[in-house]
């Protein structure tokens, strides 16, 4: 009887036992099931980012511009990191930043800090080996710009958080920064990846970006207009190179310049791209676009004679100078001389509307259309505006102003037979139409063409651009520039635009530089650098120059080693 | 009798399925080592890329070419009087 009640005794206590156990069971298993999930997938299953890779941005044959590669940061996650003192310590030293600094940081209450970003291999390596919990290592990409200070302008730079703050950067942000990409992982108790969830979102890495610009052709502008700045002692210079059939930017230079690699110590204005975004009174180089639009109405023609007054004329009560005293000369003179006077009589005798209207179709008051952010459409006013005396200083290039790239598309104009073309500067495909607008008739465009080429001649004011071997037609530009109160003493901006070979242009130049010293004029500060930046793309684009009266003939080619073709033996029989 | 073969059955079938459960678990975390094994690769070859582009953008600097083809091999820029076109 005793072993049965004791028996009996044992099997209820199990019973009891068993039945605790179940009553847990029910109650985590099914009571509390969908908080305790919850929490346990908080605990072990996160998101992470993947960050894209930034398209590269490449010149027009393939060089890079601005590349990315992917370099370590060292974040922490304060409510995880458990750290001694001396921990602390050696972990601020990996980092070389001060023990103070650090524990502020750890001390936060965000879940997520940068301690260091994008920092080399090296120290990322050194952090991982103290293996402190809560602090880790995220992929990051770092921005590249092999080009440095010779393209910054265009190229412009990314922040660090890989978005385009300036240039083609900030132009094309949207193609060249692709999308971030974002995983779903379970983690371990300390944080270790275990396994890849599922992909909510796939990477889609940024695209390659083709730009118009040749980079050859853009090192070869800017050591030409940083030499002319520096010898000259301007304030600043700048150069556009445009292919004329296409509308694509070749070279686009400012200077000075900075480094897109290492942006602390450059200041905006260093930045500024001011080529495409400041509007200036352009000075004489307008002159032939004031000259197309009376050869076009048919006010004049290239023959006609023009009074230029001895080199003083009054208008409205204001005097009007040329510093190379004419009497009466032909339009094409008035050109070639780049008379003030003659070019005022020649806007007097047209119509405000027909004028603005034939201005506004070589591009200016309208955005060259590059997409540059800031990109400026300088400044045309509106023809009811326009007083007599308005008119008259239009005529050379005053009272409007315009970016070197307006100007430099004007000439465009000019180059391409009349016909009018948006700018870009992405690389156009052989097979991109690109839709022009004829604006001039091609028999006004021969006539300027002709007045333009003589202006290069030794009688011409901008015959330090002459090239040998190549036709060129350009215009120089000296403008007095306005500041407040009227004209200032000894400041100028200096210029020269134009283009070669005339028969066929291949390639458009403007070159402008500000304020420099005297001699201050743009045929000899100017035309110089025009020279040099037209002689090198020239060649380039292997335009053959044109054997003039002193040429060699070529010398007996070298021959090949290897070569045992036919030919080669019966010339070798003739000599 | 039948009904333990039923019940032998169904344990056996039990287990299998557990097991099966074990193996597919682990099937799936080598093939997740093997994309995280892959991804490793492709961000070193990513770097490598990133750091061959800057070489090369490096070695071909406009300043280094023009320096070595002046001094190393002693060219300069033609003239246009040294300048002839063969093109038929």
């Amino acid at each position: 009887m005793r072993t049965a009640w004791r028996g009996r005794f044992a099997q209820f206590l199990l019973l009891l036992g068993f039945l605790g156990v179940t009553a847990q069971l029910v109650r985590v298993q099914v009571v509390r099931a969908p908080a305790l999930q919850a929490e346990a997938r908080s605990q072990a299953v996160h998101h992470v980012r993947v960050p894209a890779i930034r398209g590269a941005i490449l010149d027009r044959n393939g060089a890079p511009l601005a590349v990315s590669t992917p370099v370590p940061s060292v974040y922490a996650a304060p409510p995880e990191v458990k750290a001694s003192p001396a921990q602390v310590r050696r972990l601020a030293k990996a980092l070389d930043m001060g023990a103070g600094d650090l524990r502020r940081r750890l001390a936060s209450s965000s879940p997520f800090v940068y301690l260091k970003r994008q920092v080399p291999p090296r120290l990322a390596e050194r952090v991982e080996a103290l293996g402190l919990p809560g602090i880790g290592t995220v992929r990051e990409y770092r921005r590249y710009y092999p080009a440095g200070e010779v393209a910054a302008h265009v190229v412009g730079f990314a922040g660090i958080d890989g978005h385009g703050l300036e240039g083609v950067e900030l132009a094309y942000d949207d193609t060249l920064s692709g999308h971030p990409g974002q995983r779903l992982v379970e983690r371990d108790a300390l944080g270790r990846d275990i396994r890849t969830l599922r992909i909510t979102r796939p990477v889609e890495r940024g695209q390659p970006l083709r730009l118009s610009i040749d980079g050859r052709l853009q090192y070869a502008a800017y050591q030409a207009v940083k030499e002319a700045v520096h010898r000259h002692h301007a304030k600043s210079g700048m150069a556009v190179v445009l292919d004329p059939h296409t509308g694509a930017v070749l070279a686009l230079v400012n200077v000075p310049s900075y480094n897109p690699n290492h942006l602390n110590g450059s200041s905006a204005a260093q930045r500024r791209n001011r080529a495409a975004t400041d509007a200036l009174e352009p000075g004489s180089i307008f002159k032939p676009f004031n000259v197309a639009a009376a050869l076009e109405e048919g006010l004049v023609k290239p023959g006609t004679i023009i009074n230029c007054e001895q080199g003083l004329m009054r208008v409205s009560g204001h005097r009007i100078h040329d510093s190379h005293r004419m009497g009466r000369v032909t339009v094409r003179k008035v050109i070639q001389k780049s008379s003030n006077i003659g070019a005022a009589k020649i806007a007097l005798e047209q119509d405000n509307d027909e004028l603005w209207r034939h201005l506004r179709d070589f591009g200016f008051g309208l955005q060259p259309g590059t997409g540059f952010p800031g990109e400026t459409r300088g400044i045309l006013h509106l023809p009811y505006q326009w007083q007599r005396f308005d008119r008259a200083t239009i005529g050379f290039g005053h009272g409007i102003a315009a970016s070197a790239l307006q100007v430099a598309r004007a000439y465009a104009v000019l180059a391409n037979g009349g016909v009018r073309l948006p700018l870009t500067l992405r690389r156009r495909d052989a097979h991109d139409r690109v839709d022009g607008e004829r604006v001039l008739s091609r028999r006004t465009t021969d006539q300027i063409k002709r007045m333009l080429n003589m202006v290069v001649s030794p009688e011409g004011t901008g015959f330090r651009a002459a090239l040998d071997g190549y036709r060129v037609a350009g215009k120089t530009g000296t403008a007095q520039k306005p500041g407040p109160g009227g004209y200032r003493e000894g400041k100028y901006l200096a210029s020269f635009a134009g283009f070669a070979p005339v028969s066929d242009p291949s390639l458009v130049a403007v070159v402008m530089l500000d304020e420099p010293d005297a001699p201050y004029y743009g045929g000899v500060v100017a035309a110089p650098v025009f020279r040099r930046i037209m002689a090198h793309g020239l060649r380039l684009r292997r335009v053959p120059p044109q054997p003039g009266p002193h040429t060699e003939p070529p010398p007996v080619p070298m021959r090949q080693a290897s070569g045992n073709d036919s030919a080669d033996s019966q010339g070798g029989n003739v000599s | 009798m039948r009904a333990l073969a039923a019940a032998a059955l169904l344990l056996a079938l039990a287990l299998a399925s557990g097991l099966s459960l074990v193996w597919a678990r682990e099937q799936a975390r080598q093939a997740d080592l093997g994309i995280r094994d892959q991804r490793d690769r492709l961000q070193r070859l990513d770097t490598e890329w990133g750091r061959l582009q800057l070489e090369r953008a490096a070695l071909a600097a406009r300043p280094r070419v023009e320096r070595l083809a002046r001094e190393r091999f002693d060219m300069h820029t033609p003239d246009s009087g040294e300048i002839w076109d063969f093109r038929p």
